[in-house]
């Protein structure tokens, strides 16, 4: 159902309570159009809804109500296997506090998502791997663990393995804010770069 | 063969012409220490008067077979399979001892295991009150008193069921100085056992620290070695904590060393004693006790690797949702966890099995019948425990929701 002219996201009328104890709205009647090839910034106060909003476009979790539409596909009646397949294939994460593997060295950790899936590629994965990590600047710490590694440096390994599958949309989290000013600004500039790639 | 008189046999072979002369000692009919050592009294005296080899075999009836005598037809005669001695009866009681020796072992193990397990669950905790002034010592104290009561308990309800048991199968009640005796070694196993983890929590810093299980390089590194893949990652996740990966893979090795021990003597019983009935008896009712003790070996080996695993959960919620959010399927964040099981139980199952096979050289002076197969049981039979023993931790991991990986607490 995917065609290029359909935009990338495509959120309407979202809202998202959390019901444990007293019951919190952090997003109330959300629409939302991203088109692709676009660069966007959410903004807003902490306690806004800022996580919750990329969660459900993430497909990582579930509207109360309303309908998430990523790629053309309503993602809202996608469950279990199909949503893991679903991400696979179309997105990429870049996390607030890396979240790489620390027993993985860095060609490891780009390689992780597709990992199991091998065989089924009709590319090979680790020569992947090793392409990003170079794009990346980081050609020279393919098999540094991420304790071996600075912030900045770990933040870009993370940004290889969000591109690993080729996503259509990439999410990041607060990217930078576990950063310094000039890692924060430099990952900033190459995930724009990347966006014109 | 010929049949013949010993005269006759006399001028036919000379001196040497008797090979071997049976003895029956009388009023036996079980092997117990009594009745062996007045075998082993018999058996020295006749050594002692005429200086012949004594031989003594347990446990085997002879066999009737049939010979044919030309002229004459067939002679029934009874004839005994040699190679069945004293030591091979002595194996079997020292066994027995070993055995129980090493399920204690096990246990002792397994209570470590558990205390590590509650100190690494309740890492923040302890931080939090060592934070707000709690000493050390008080810290060391608390967590070894819990475990105290906890052996106490469990103790006394074990010591309660061996009584009833006892009772409802009619065996003889069980003496009172085991009774109290046993859960007394137990409760000094619990303290033996929690004594490191409980020193390791006194010794957690005040600050929080929001990763622990930090890396290891030198894990790391043998980690490299064995390529990439799922198996890999697998492995490695069980390097970064080596400590009680090596422990619950020694829990893992005691039982599978039982197991290949107990295999050994029974298979190689076999090839020395096949057919005769009244061995066979004896034997079938030491061997289930046996199999009863490894069964129970594996069971606290297996809960023991389960108890690591699940405990390390919460250490790698994070983790496991990176791994869903990124597109892993349940199932194959699942493999991971049964994988990790069966890299565990297959260590186990080598260290173990070589550790029996030792034993068993100790005993016997050579490897048992059947080498390979044996091996095979003793590696295969921990790496499925292991297996079954992740089903639970890997259902619980693989249910971590991806937007666990969201959250920074
Ligand atoms: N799992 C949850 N259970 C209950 N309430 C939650 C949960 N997650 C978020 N909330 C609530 O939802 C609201 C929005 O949270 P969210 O994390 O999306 O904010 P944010 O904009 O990302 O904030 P920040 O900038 O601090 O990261 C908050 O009020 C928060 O308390
Ligand atoms: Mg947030």
């Amino acid at each position: 159902m995917s065609s290029l002219a359909s935009p990338i996201v495509q959120i309407e009328a979202v809202v998202k309570s959390y019901a444990n104890g007293a019951s919190v709205r952090a997003l109330d009647g959300v629409s939302l159009t991203i088109a692709r090839e676009e660069f966007v910034a959410v903004q807003g106060r902490s306690g806004s809804g800022k996580t919750t909003l990329l969660n459900l476009i993430g497909t990582l979790d579930q509207p109360t109500s309303g309908r998430v539409i990523v790629s053309g596909t309503d993602v809202t009646r996608l469950t279990g296997d199909a949503l893991a397949d679903f991400r696979r294939a179309h997105i990429g994460f870049v996390f607030q506090m890396f979240n790489l593997v620390a027993t993985l060295t860095a060609l490891e950790n780009v390689m992780l998502p597709l990992l199991p899936y091998q065989r089924r590629l009709k590319f090979n994965l680790q020569a992947r791997a090793r392409e990003l990590l170079s794009e990346v600047g980081l050609a020279s710490r393919l098999q540094h663990l991420p304790g071996q590694l600075s912030g900045g440096e770990q933040q870009r390994v993370a940004i290889a393995r969000a591109l690993i599958n080729g996503p259509e949309l990439i999410l990041a989290d607060e990217p930078t804010g576990n950063l310094d000013s000039h890692s924060g600004a430099e990952t900033l500039r190459l995930l724009q770069r990347l966006n014109r790639w | 063969m010929i049949l013949t008189t010993l005269e006759a046999a006399h001028t036919l072979a000379g001196e040497d012409s008797i090979s071997a002369v049976r003895v029956r000692v009388g009023g036996i009919d079980q092997l117990t220490p009594a009745a062996q050592r007045k075998i082993e009294t018999i058996a020295s005296e006749i050594a002692r008067h005429t200086g012949l080899t004594v031989d003594v075999m347990i446990g085997s009836s002879p066999r009737r077979v049939l010979v044919r005598v030309p002229e004459i037809g067939y002679v029934e005669e009874g004839w005994i399979q040699k190679g069945v001695n004293v030591s091979y009866a002595q194996g079997l009681q020292s066994g027995h001892w070993l055995l129980l020796a090493t399920l204690l072992g096990i246990g002792g193990i397994f209570t470590l295991d558990v205390a590590w397990a509650d100190v690494t669950a309740r890492y923040r905790t302890i931080a939090l009150q060592k934070a707000l002034g709690w000493r050390s010592r008080t810290v060391f104290a608390q967590l070894l008193g819990q475990v105290l009561i906890v052996g106490a308990v469990a103790s006394a309800l074990g010591a309660l069921a061996a009584w009833v048991v006892a009772q409802a199968l009619k065996w003889q009640t069980p003496p009172i100085a085991l009774l109290i005796g046993v859960p007394l070694a137990v409760i000094g196993l619990c303290i033996a056992g929690s004594f490191y983890p409980a020193w390791l929590a006194s010794r957690v810093p005040p600050i929080v620290l929001l990763q622990h299980g930090e890396v290891r390089s030198a894990g790391a590194r043998l980690g490299m070695m064995a390529g990439g893949g799922m198996g890999s990652y697998a492995w490695r996740s069980l390097l970064r904590r080596p400590s009680r990966t090596a422990l619950t893979a020694l829990a893992a090795a005691l039982a599978s060393a039982l197991l290949v021990l107990s295999l050994s003597v029974t298979l190689a019983r076999q090839g020395l004693l096949s057919g005769t009935l009244l061995g066979e008896f004896l034997l079938i009712r030491i061997e289930r006790f046996h199999y009863v003790l490894v069964g129970i070996g594996l069971a606290l080996a297996a809960l023991a690797a389960a108890n690591a695993q699940l405990s390390g959960l919460i250490e790698r919620q994070r983790e496991i949702g990176l791994l869903r959010a990124v597109g892993w399927r349940t199932r194959t964040a699942a493999q991971l966890f049964l994988s990790e099981g069966a890299l565990l139980g297959a260590l186990g199952g080598v260290i173990g099995t070589v550790l029996g096979g030792l034993l068993f050289f100790s005993f016997y002076g050579s490897l048992p019948t059947f080498v390979a197969g044996i091996a095979l049981v003793g590696i295969a039979v921990p790496s499925v425990v292991g297996v079954l023993s992740s089903i639970y931790p890997a259902r619980i991991g693989a249910r971590v929701p991806p937007a666990e990986v969201m959250r920074y607490e």
